[in-house]
């Protein structure tokens, strides 16, 4: 009877197993489909891997400037050169935080764009390193970094995992 | 014995052993789905709820998180490029949730004309800076910067002017300096007031047909009034301030305070940004509406 007992038990136990097993396979095929169609989609626009960081990383009071105002943040940045742009940032002014994602028509612009947006990281830098110092390690560990044609710059709260989320759709 | 055991290759410690294995992986599995359906991220999940009803009023271009991160938008083109400056909902409050019937209604009776103040020029700190960043105004028509108070106001430059000569350079219809926010905490409200009083006389000198505004700095939440480098004490003692510097002075000045101030006398959760001082996209819109409403009177 004991016997009879300890089957019935183990099989439960590995049915039990076998559909933890199946279902726990749903995730990892998830994730593993993003992952695929992240890399796969090279075609992203900038505003879909902005919008993607932003679901993960948010930004308070997060809001798209236009084409047209990249100049005024960006200074010297040739935006005739772009092909696609976001850009994100605090509007409200209480926090460093942006993200801006740029597409250049080759890695020679993508480059030449590079200087543009760390003379924006370092004038952020210098106007926020007093006004509010708690959030002066967002900027302390902001990224500027080019990969081919395009150049992404970050000042967020996890700045490694936006990065991660973008480095997803860029390879 | 011996036979027996091998032949059932079964043991109690195994069977305890598959239990554990099965009961750790269904806990996982339950840990995944959770995270999967958002349920293990209460911050952001908050967040966008908090914010989906008061931000979705502001205009018609307003957006749900979802429906923003959900659009298509055109890639640029060296054609003439749409404006399309959108709000993204990760704002976040530090206060309970305003009154949704107050909040409609003051939506509601938001409404300015933009080309009302086509000619103005409105002198402020990181707070005004929204105007630009919002889209409101463009960079010729603010002269704002993050950290200004109504000294440096006077003796800064940026970009090669500091507030007198902007305005000079631009002689606007109206000047709205709204600046003492920065002060509050280490400058003392006298010597502010003073620096306000001095910045008119400047102003007034070198834009004789230009109207100066003198606005009241915005209220604080409670929650930054009890941290206590900011109080509602501080502000409307200053606030107080500037409305006798504005009748010595024979300028107008604009309550905008009061305006934001929700039913206890704090800022309102409508309006104030997750830091308790400056201002969601809902204020500013508010704060023209306000300044239109009071000139047109």
């Amino acid at each position: 009877m004991k016997k009879r007992i300890y089957a019935a038990v183990l099989i439960a136990a590995l049915v039990c197993g076998a559909s933890a097993c199946d279902g726990g396979s749903k995730p990892a095929e998830t994730a593993a489909t993003a992952g695929e169609a992240a890399v796969q989609n090279v075609s992203a626009t900038a505003s879909e891997i902005t919008a993607a960081v932003l679901e993960s990383v948010p930004i308070n009071s997060a809001f798209e400037k236009s084409f047209d105002s990249l100049p005024d943040y960006f200074d010297g940045l040739d935006t005739a050169t772009l092909i696609d742009q976001s850009y994100y940032m605090c509007a409200s002014g209480a926090y460093p935080d942006e993200i801006a994602v740029f597409r250049f028509g080759n890695s020679e612009d993508a480059a030449a764009a590079v200087p543009a947006v760390n003379d924006r990281l370092e004038y952020q830098k210098k106007t926020y390193k007093d006004y509010t110092p708690e959030e002066y390690y967002k900027l302390e560990g902001a990224i500027v970094s080019q990969s081919g044609e395009w150049v992404y710059y970050i000042v967020t709260s996890d700045n490694s995992a936006a990065e991660g989320i973008i480095k997803g759709y860029l390879g | 014995m011996q036979k027996k055991h091998r032949v059932d290759g079964i043991s109690l410690s195994i069977v305890i052993l598959n239990i554990l294995i099965a009961l750790t992986v269904i806990v996982l599995i339950v840990l995944i789905y959770l995270y999967m359906t958002g349920k293990l991220e209460p911050t952001d999940v908050a967040n966008m709820d908090q914010q989906d009803t008061p931000v979705a009023q502001i205009t018609t271009t307003a957006v749900t998180t979802g429906e923003a991160i959900e659009m298509e938008t055109e890639p640029v083109t060296e054609e003439e490029p749409e404006e399309t400056e959108e709000f993204i909902v990760t704002e976040t409050t530090e206060e309970t949730e305003p009154d949704p019937d107050e909040t409609v209604v003051a939506m509601e009776n938001d409404d300015y004309d933009p080309e009302f103040f086509a000619d103005d020029l409105f002198i402020g700190d990181s707070i005004y800076t929204g105007l630009v960043n919002y889209g409101y105004f463009d960079s010729d028509h603010v002269f704002a910067q993050i950290g200004l108070n109504p000294e440096s106001a006077r003796t800064n430059s940026y970009d090669g002017y500091t507030s007198i000569s902007k305005a000079e350079e631009l002689q606007p219809k109206r000047i709205f300096i709204m600046l003492g926010s920065n002060g509050l905490a280490y400058m003392g409200n006298t010597y502010m007031s003073e620096q306000m009083a001095m910045l008119v006389r400047e102003l007034r000198a070198v834009c004789p047909d230009s109207y100066i505004y003198v606005v009241s700095i915005p209220p604080v939440t409670k929650v930054h009034d009890s941290a206590g480098q900011e109080t509602m004490v501080m502000v409307n003692g200053y606030n107080k301030l500037l409305k006798g510097m504005c009748e010595d002075e024979g300028v107008v000045y604009l309550d905008l305070c009061s305006q934001l101030e929700d039913s206890s006398g704090y800022f309102s959760a409508t309006y104030a940004e997750a830091d308790g001082m400056h201002f969601l996209g809902t204020a500013y819109k508010h704060m023209l509406s306000y300044f239109q409403k009071s000139i047109q009177i």
